[in-house]
């Protein structure tokens, strides 16, 4: 009985913060969505889910939702197929890996500041590296940050360099737990290397994959710092996500009501999304 | 055939290494720049100018920041968690809060 009370108070601490920090936050988003609330003007009366039909009837939310699902679906489909492409060359027998792995994690290390300052850099339009590398080659620069059609892209391009890394390292480690004899016996029976990858590899790494595309769906789906430091959800709104939409509405105009609301929209698309993940991968 | 398949994967290897270590490239080569030559792509000529302008500035200041920052961030999260993970796994507690725990 002694035992039991101590680890329950060792418990403690770390259960209080982190029901402070998740759930009252989510139960006091729910509250003031329901509330006609903006902190300039001083209303503050209730609407029922009056700020829900003025969101859904917002075309600026509806391209934001757009966008957000365009970047995570293009970037975490990039991301997953580099990353299982580069752990399956790592992965050959071939000399040199304590070299190249690192550097292949380089750009994990740097934090999301750098990252988007280094390739403001990049691809700037008249001194970037990027369009000096297009002209050398005779083609033509490409206004990348500033095109409305180019913009999202970019960022999607940026996002796959930093976060690349991460899909191989699981996907590497996923490929040094299959055992060795597999493969020999694909060797003695004669499969070719993609039969090999169709029958070996793949089954073996599904739940890797799973792990993957679920922490690279949530983690894109959030998308806002590369975009507040880049293009700032513009030109022309074709970068706005839903992450920035929140951000302005609710901390640069001061609309709790609408913005807690929209937060909601995406808590509940992001918890759909991931329960759809667990729930494949857990029956498969 | 063997070797021919090597050397593709060291070729293939080679352009994903430059393909990382690219910006990382760019933003040194700019960084040890001063004035127009920003615009050179690649230059002989090195000048640490913009370092000694950071340091002139409160960049050590920051710099202190971060590090104390991230310290008292560790420190805090080592004694929240240790004893927590300690409990769940060595002490007799209730299944119920385990797996809600984790969750």
């Amino acid at each position: 009985m002694k035992t039991r009370s101590i680890s329950y108070i060792l418990v403690l601490p770390s259960l209080a913060i982190m029901l402070f920090t998740t759930l009252y936050p989510i139960i006091g988003v729910l509250y003031y969505s329901l509330y006609s609330y903006n902190i300039v003007t001083g209303e503050f009366r209730f609407s029922g889910l009056n700020e829900y039909i003025e969101l859904l009837r917002d075309p600026l939310f509806i391209v934001s939702i757009r966008n957000t699902v365009i970047f995570s679906v293009t970037a975490t489909a990039l991301q997953t197929l580099l990353g299982l492409a580069i752990a399956v060359l790592v992965n050959q027998r071939i000399g040199g890996k304590e070299y190249i792995i690192p550097i292949l994690v380089l750009p994990n290390m740097f934090s999301v500041v750098v990252v988007s300052s280094m390739w403001k850099l990049m691809l700037e339009y008249e001194t970037g590296l990027i369009n000096y590398i297009l002209k050398f080659l005779g083609f033509q620069p490409l206004p990348w940050l500033t095109s409305m059609d180019l913009a999202l892209y970019s960022i999607v391009l940026i996002d796959t360099w930093q976060w690349t890394p991460i899909c191989f390292l699981i996907f590497y480690a996923g490929l040094q737990s299959i055992p060795r004899e597999l493969y020999e016996a694909a060797i003695v029976d004669g499969a070719s290397p993609i039969r090999t990858f169709t029958s070996i590899t793949h089954p073996m790494l599904k739940p890797y994959i799973a792990l993957v595309l679920l922490l690279r769906s949530i983690d894109t789906f959030r998308l806002f710092d590369k975009v507040y430091l880049l293009t700032g959800g513009g030109p022309a709104n074709s970068t706005e996500t839903i992450s920035l939409y929140i951000f302005k509405t609710g901390l640069v105009f001061w609309d709790i009501g609408k913005a807690s609301a929209a937060s909601f929209i995406m808590l509940t698309l992001i918890l759909a999304i991931s329960i759809l993940y667990i729930r494949r991968s857990i029956l498969s | 055939m063997r070797i021919l398949e090597k050397t593709l994967i060291y070729i293939a290897l080679g352009i994903i290494i430059a393909w990382t270590l690219m910006p990382i490239y760019w933003t040194i080569n700019v960084s040890l720049k001063a004035g127009l030559e920003v615009y050179e792509v690649f230059s002989t000529r090195f000048s640490i100018e913009n370092y000694v302008r950071l340091f002139r500035e409160d960049f050590h200041r920051y710099l202190i920041n971060t590090a104390y920052l991230a310290s008292l961030t560790t420190v805090i999260s080592l004694a929240l968690a240790i004893p927590a993970s300690y409990s769940l796994s060595k002490l007799p507690i209730s299944d119920k809060l385990r797996r809600g725990f984790l969750v």
